[in-house]
C-alpha cells in the first residue's frame, strides 16, 4: 500500500456499556449468530456485508475484502468514499489464520469489526483527511 | 481465443456481485473458491468487488460447476461487463469458425437470434 501511514483511529466519544451491549446484540442478530455461540471466523468475515451502520442519518454498508497489506499489517478498516462503504480488509495470511481457526486472526477481525461499527464518523473523517492530504 | 461484441453497455461490478451471490448460495467461502480455481484469495476478493475483470470463460464454467449452478448468468454478466463474449476457438471446426465469424459481423437479426437459440435449446434438450 502507498500513501500516508495510518496510525490508528482515536475514539472521540464515549459509549455506555448498555449501548455496547445493544450493538453487540444487533450484530449477532444481523449475522444470525446465537447469543452464546462462539463467533466463527470465516463465516463472520464473509457475512459482514449484511451489516449497515449509520452516520449523520445516512446508512452505510460494510464490505469485506482480502488484499495485500503493508508488511506487518494484519488488517485494516477504512471508509471508501467512491463506494460509500466501510471496508474491513484482511491480509491473505490473516484470512488463512481465520480458516485455520487461529485465535489471533479472529481477534484481529473482531478488532476491525469494532472499528467498523463504533468509529464510523471517525473513519469518514480520516478518509476525508487522507483525501485532502493526497 | 477470439472475441465478438454483442453488448455495448458495460456494467462494472455486475459480474462480481453475481459471483458472490452464487458463491454464498452454494455455501462456499472465498478460500474454497480460490483453491478450486487455483488462484489467490486476494484475486477472488478483487473480482467480487469489481476491482478486477471478470474471470475468463473456462474459470467461470469451473466456478459454476463448483456452485452446482449453470454458468449462463455468470457468462452473460462477464460479457456485459467486458462488452464482448469470449469463445475458445482452438478446437473449432471450419464450419464453427464460419458460423462464429458470421456472428462476429454483428449483422444478425432478432429473428435469426431466435432461430439460433431454438436450435441450441433443441440440441441441449436432445443431449439430456
Amino acid at each position: 500500500m502507498s500513501g500516508p501511514r495510518l496510525i490508528g483511529i482515536p475514539a472521540i466519544h464515549a459509549r455506555s456499556y448498555a449501548g455496547l451491549e445493544a450493538l453487540a446484540k444487533y450484530l449477532r442478530k444481523t449475522l444470525r449468530f446465537g447469543k452464546d455461540q462462539p463467533l466463527p471466523g470465516v463465516e463472520l468475515f464473509e457475512n459482514l456485508d449484511r451489516i449497515t451502520v449509520a452516520s449523520s442519518g445516512r446508512k452505510i454498508r460494510l464490505e469485506y475484502a482480502v488484499n495485500m497489506l503493508e508488511q506487518g499489517v494484519e488488517a485494516v478498516t477504512r471508509y471508501c468514499p467512491d463506494r460509500g462503504c466501510i471496508e474491513v480488509v484482511l491480509s491473505e495470511s490473516c484470512y488463512e489464520g481465520l480458516e485455520q481457526r487461529q485465535v489471533r486472526a479472529r481477534f484481529s477481525l473482531c478488532h476491525e469489526l469494532s472499528h467498523a461499527v463504533l468509529h464510523v464518523d471517525e473513519l469518514i473523517q480520516l478518509a476525508n483527511t487522507v483525501k485532502l492530504c493526497s | 481465443m477470439t472475441t465478438f461484441t454483442r453488448t455495448k453497455q458495460i456494467r462494472k461490478g455486475e459480474f462480481g456481485r453475481l459471483l458472490r451471490q452464487h458463491r454464498k448460495l452454494a455455501g462456499k467461502t472465498l478460500g474454497q473458491v480460490a483453491r478450486k480455481l487455483g488462484v489467490s484469495v486476494v484475486y477472488v476478493s478483487d473480482v467480487e468487488r469489481g476491482n478486477r475483470a471478470p474471470f475468463v470463460t473456462p474459470r467461470i464454467v469451473s466456478a459454476a460447476r463448483f456452485f452446482h449452478a449453470g454458468p449462463e448468468n455468470l457468462l452473460q454478466a462477464a460479457a456485459k461487463e467486458r462488452g464482448f463474449f469470449e469463445f475458445d476457438v482452438s478446437a473449432a471446426s471450419p464450419k464453427a469458425m464460419q458460423a462464429l465469424s458470421g456472428l462476429a459481423r454483428r449483422d444478425v437479426t432478432d429473428d435469426q437470434w431466435d432461430e439460433i437459440v431454438r436450435i441450441l435449446n433443441e440440441h441441449k434438450s436432445g443431449g439430456e
